[in-house]
């Protein structure tokens, strides 16, 4: 076989240079073809190709990646300003003055004062029961603590929908291996009914889980949206 | 093992840019399309060659990003469906052009043009480096096929089953296609060869 070079120079291309170019795509993809080099090593024109390839192939690898013009940003920013993903500081300045006109006010003072009645009126039935669990602490856990927890999840689970994602994980995760604790100090207690230290962990756990809802509600009626 | 903490705290730093951006914070916005900017754009402009195509791929697949940024949800690093999405808005752009070649299962007879093989006194191996200007020349020189399997296998670092799957063709499709890409390529540099694009170092 006989193949002709540029220049005119002609290249014999022997029954192993022919090998060497049936091995050389597995050869530069890692594979075991010891032949390859063997071979580029005593024909200088399948040598030159190896050096070659395995050239581009380093230079590639190595590219360094581009600048986009600052255009590429404006545009993107301008988008998202028109389609509302983000706000220019103008556009917020507009909402804060559409805010404060007599009826949006108004509208929005009825919902707020609402959101916070009923939340302050949970808060307020957790916070006098975690006073009295103080005093009670050695004793039990108090069933009105239980109640006011419950409710509270009930209200989170009711309104974390609302709640940006990611923060909503997160609370959810911390109520799911608080919820976690409970049950294992509940299940102590079910077989040792005397083990003081797993009914401290119980009041605790109880107490932490009041503490989250209790942040996770105000954020709800807050900027957690 | 300093790579373990850095990449911790990018990935740190991501999460806490994107969940501001799921809020609407334009400064996160910013900062996320700083980090990612030069790695999507020279993505584009890759797979393209063409800069006017590459600024309108980048700007198609940040928007992309950012309308659907409230649905990451941090199964994957952030950076890797970014890159899926930047690869899928290229791919979907090359397709709509008619650039039937993207699909290497597809047979193109353009492609299949034989890889010449010269040898002579004045056609020597391509010396030692290849400065990045003429590799990115040459590489946007490439059939849009051969230069996608390419950028991604080479440039961008992806297996043969991962561009497999992306460019929808077996992994031994993938594999002779990125060797006849390497030889055009070669080949594309030995043409555009001059004594001031190659360094001797």
């Amino acid at each position: 076989m006989q193949e002709q070079g540029g220049n005119g120079a002609a290249h014999w291309a022997s029954a192993a240079c022919r090998d060497f170019d049936a091995q050389l795509s597995d050869y530069l993809e890692g594979g075991d073809r010891s032949a390859v080099a063997m071979h580029a090593a005593e024909c200088a024109f399948c040598g030159t190709i190896l050096s070659d390839l395995l050239l581009v192939r380093s230079a590639s690898t190595e590219l360094e990646e581009d600048e986009p013009p600052a255009r590429v940003w404006a545009n993107v920013r301008a988008t998202l300003v028109a389609e509302g993903l983000i706000r220019s500081p103008r556009e917020r300045r507009r909402w804060v003055e559409w805010l404060l006109s007599p009826i949006p006010a108004a509208a929005v003072t009825a919902f707020v004062l609402l959101s916070v009645f009923t939340t302050r009126n949970l808060l307020h039935r957790y916070h006098q029961l975690a006073a009295q669990k103080v005093v009670r602490l050695a004793v039990d856990v108090d069933p009105g603590l239980q109640q006011s927890v419950s409710e509270m999840e009930a209200a989170f689970r009711a309104h974390s929908a609302h709640l940006n994602p990611t923060i909503k994980r997160a609370y959810e995760e911390d109520l799911e291996s608080l919820n976690g604790e409970i049950k294992e100090c509940h299940d102590t207690l079910a077989r040792q009914p005397d083990d003081n230290l797993s009914r401290e962990y119980l009041v605790s756990a109880y107490t932490e889980k009041a503490r989250v809802l209790e942040s996770a509600l105000e954020l709800g009626d807050g900027d957690g949206r | 093992m300093a790579s373990i903490p850095s990449r911790a705290s990018k990935a740190a730093s991501d999460a806490e840019l994107i969940a501001r951006a799921q809020r609407g914070d334009e400064e996160a916005f910013a900062a996320l399309f700083e980090v990612h900017k030069r790695r999507v754009y020279s993505l584009c402009l890759r797979m393209t060659g063409d800069t006017a195509e590459a600024e309108d791929l980048a700007q198609e697949a940040f928007l992309q990003l950012f309308r659907k940024i409230g649905t990451f949800r941090g199964e994957s690093a952030f950076s890797t469906w970014l890159h899926r999405l930047v690869v899928n808005v290229v791919l979907m752009h090359l397709r709509k052009k008619g650039l039937q070649q993207v699909s290497l299962d597809e047979p193109d007879g353009s492609q299949d043009e034989p890889v010449k093989r010269e040898y002579g006194d004045d056609d020597k191996r391509l010396l030692h480096s290849i400065d990045r200007i003429t590799l990115s020349r040459a590489i946007e020189g490439l059939p849009p096929g051969y230069r996608a399997v390419l950028v991604l296998h080479d440039v961008e670092g992806y297996e043969h089953n991962e561009i497999a799957q992306i460019l929808d063709c077996s992994v031994g499709n993938s594999k002779s296609q990125l060797h006849k890409a390497r030889l055009k390529l070669r080949e594309l540099l030995r043409s555009q060869r001059l004594p001031a694009s190659m360094s001797g170092s």
